[in-house]
């Protein structure tokens, strides 16, 4: 593979350069800044489960094993936890400072808006306070984010092989949701189809990127079926019925009836009003948490909550569909209430002498998220509607770079599309790659419609 | 900037709104028009029995590995289908304790789970069984298990907090969870 020789004088020019200590150094005092209140990281289950993993091997592919993978790499490396914390808040802002500086020809004009990137997640609380954790929904921005970058890398300097660290990327943001596929597809796809964002590419370009692309896709795949080292086979998860089931509890509680399977009503029908005792749209373990005077469900066979969801979304379609409303308003921040989960605030009790290096500053960050996520103005929500105004006219203004800005549009709301039917609960982290994406491409939209200050003429 | 500001705007005033969703009456349930209680069904299985007797001891090989945390002595991982059933019996006699089963298939190996160990909530080994045990219905509700003598049961001393099951497999050099119960 070599540069495409064919087409470089009528490429699509991105207009800036990577300024590679430009990007380095602001995205190390952004991460310096997340980093230092939230050291080594905020730790829940999914994270601890995740690192106790890493340190002594996969058993379950419940969730994506490659964050344990991840864990694993950095405990090699002498940092435990907080390597990956490092890595993973790193290469969000490296990633979008890249793209930032590739797109901006004066370099303080994209000096101000990688500040403005960095600035998004101050002024949407639910970001920052996600970036404190170690979950796997940071880890697939981060790749997400230097996936676009190194492909604007390598359309950049016009090298064809630059695609494959881009692809490989793509494909670990894959790897480490289950869901992660639609937010990177667009891109993949505009990658295929335009590699390096010229015009009118080779075949062989083309069949370059795509090979590329069923590569990483190949192995993100793979990742989820065969644990590593050993390559043994692992058997299939239940990860399904955990949505189903809070559909059915929601589907009940809508329709006012039981439409629950026994081993999840316990054996015994409940009233309507027992399940919407029970029901709390935020989160299935909520649900299904015991409440004090009120009936508990059952804990639920996986077999028999498959067979019975079919019937019961056949027989209150209406329900199904308010129920997975009901959940979205919670996951997009839209509620009355408080966005849900915003941050998980510190390091769960664990084995391994986790703990927080600077408690006093993180219960200052803390309060920070819990005090401002609610306010309407600074809800995720808002990223989505300025991304989808700015998005399409930046698309519009620059339409020789339209499929690039549409594909980092599309994979945002594709993403919480499929959170609309899949999502087992309203977690503020699961839209954080999606919520990412959009403050990227306001900040590249503003950039492009802005019009940044000529360099003056030497 | 003009049009695409006005747009802008116009979209995040719309969502400034929309902000303001409230959650829909029918997760109310002082509006169910459905009967107000209904009764959970009752208890069938029958409380663990009680015996006056004291707890065995643990099987030999397990003798040298109680008290010991256990990470030291299983550093690895292996990948099992499994469940913790219940307590299934009490010791009343000295040394006290209690008998836990349930059931635990070795993926690598293909074959059921024939040793357990038993972990309190400082992850030290508190007790151990062994398995062999039939379950002639578990081939039937989980098909990668094709022996049915699956089921294990365990002993420990210890009689509260939360008692972790793991398998031992790849010839004792690896664990796998194999559920928890609460005492």
């Amino acid at each position: 593979m070599a540069r495409d020789r064919r087409t470089a004088g009528s490429q699509a020019r991105l207009g800036g350069r990577p300024r590679w200590l430009l990007s380095t150094g602001l995205a190390a005092a952004a991460t310096a800044l997340v980093c230092w209140p939230a050291w080594p990281g905020y730790m829940s289950f999914d994270s601890l489960l995740a690192y106790e993993q890493g340190l002594h091997g996969v058993y379950t592919m419940l969730w994506p094993p490659l964050h344990a993978y991840l864990f694993a790499l950095s405990q090699a490396a002498g940092a435990q936890a907080w390597g990956l914390f490092l890595v993973q808040t790193f290469a969000i802002f490296f990633g979008a400072n890249l793209s930032i500086n590739l797109f901006a020809r004066d370099a303080r004009w994209a000096a101000a808006l990688c500040l403005a990137f960095m600035a998004s997640f101050v002024y949407v609380p639910g970001q920052m306070g996600v970036l404190f954790a170690h979950w796997r929904d940071v880890t697939t921005a981060s790749f997400a984010l230097l996936g676009l970058a190194a492909w604007l890398v390598a359309a950049h300097y016009r090298q064809l092989p630059l695609l494959l660290p881009a692809a490989a990327a793509f494909g670990a943001a894959v790897a480490l949701r289950y869901n992660a596929l639609p937010l990177v597809a667009f891109l993949l796809a505009s990658m295929i189809w335009r590699p390096l964002l010229q015009p009118r590419p080779s075949g062989a370009a083309r069949a370059a990127a795509a090979a590329a692309v069923v590569l990483s896709l190949g192995l993100a795949w793979a990742s989820t079926h065969w644990r590593a080292p050993d390559l043994l086979r692992m058997p299939a998860t239940e990860n399904l019925a955990i949505t189903q089931a809070f559909d059915l509890i929601g589907i009940s509680a809508c329709a006012d009836r039981d439409l629950l399977p026994p081993s999840l009503n316990g054996q015994a029908p409940m009233s309507g009003m027992q399940i919407r005792q029970n029901y709390d749209p935020r989160h299935l373990n909520l649900s299904l948490a015991a409440k004090p005077g009120v009936r508990p469900f059952g804990r639920g066979k996986p077999d028999e909550i498959a067979q019975a969801w079919p019937s019961a979304v056949a027989r209150e379609p209406g329900c199904y569909l308010a129920h997975r409303a009901a959940v979205f308003v919670e996951q997009m921040g839209l509620g009355r209430g408080e966005v849900f989960y915003p941050t998980h605030g510190g390091i769960d009790a664990n084995p391994y002498g986790l703990a927080l290096a600077h408690p006093k500053a993180a219960a200052w960050v803390n309060a920070y998220v819990a005090r401002n996520a609610p306010e309407p103005w600074r809800r995720p929500i808002l990223l989505y509607g300025a991304a989808l105004a700015i998005g399409l006219a930046a698309a519009w203004r620059r339409r020789d770079l339209a499929g690039l800005f549409l594909a980092i549009l599309a994979g945002a709301f594709a993403y919480v599309a499929a959170l609309f039917v899949a999502a087992p609960a309203a977690d503020a982290r699961y839209i954080f790659p999606s919520n990412t994406l959009c403050a990227l491409l306001i900040v590249l939209g503003v950039g492009v419609l802005a019009g940044e200050p000529r360099p003056p003429r030497r | 900037m003009g049009r695409e500001g006005i747009t802008a705007a116009a979209a995040t005033c719309a969502l400034l709104v929309l902000a303001g969703c409230a959650r829909p009456a029918w997760t109310d349930p002082a509006n169910s028009r459905d009967r107000r209680d209904l009764p959970a069904a009752p208890q069938t299985r029958r409380p663990a029995p009680i015996l006056a007797e004291p707890l065995p001891p643990a099987p030999a090989w397990a003798r040298g590995l109680i008290g010991r945390p256990l990470r030291s002595v299983f550093r690895r991982n292996g990948v099992c289908l499994g469940q913790t059933e219940r307590v299934e019996r009490l010791y009343t006699g000295r040394p006290a304790g209690l008998a836990v089963r349930g059931w635990g298939w070795d993926v690598a190996s293909g074959r059921p789970v024939a040793r357990v160990v038993l972990v309190d909530d400082d992850l030290r080994i508190v007790g151990a069984g062994e398995g062999g045990y039939p379950r002639p219905k578990l081939p039937r509700l989980a098909p990668a298990v094709t022996d049915p003598r699956a089921g294990w049961s365990a002993r420990t001393g210890t009689a509260s907090g939360t008692l972790r099951v793991y398998g031992v497999v790849a010839q004792g050099a690896q664990v796998c969870p194999l559920g928890q119960v609460e005492l």
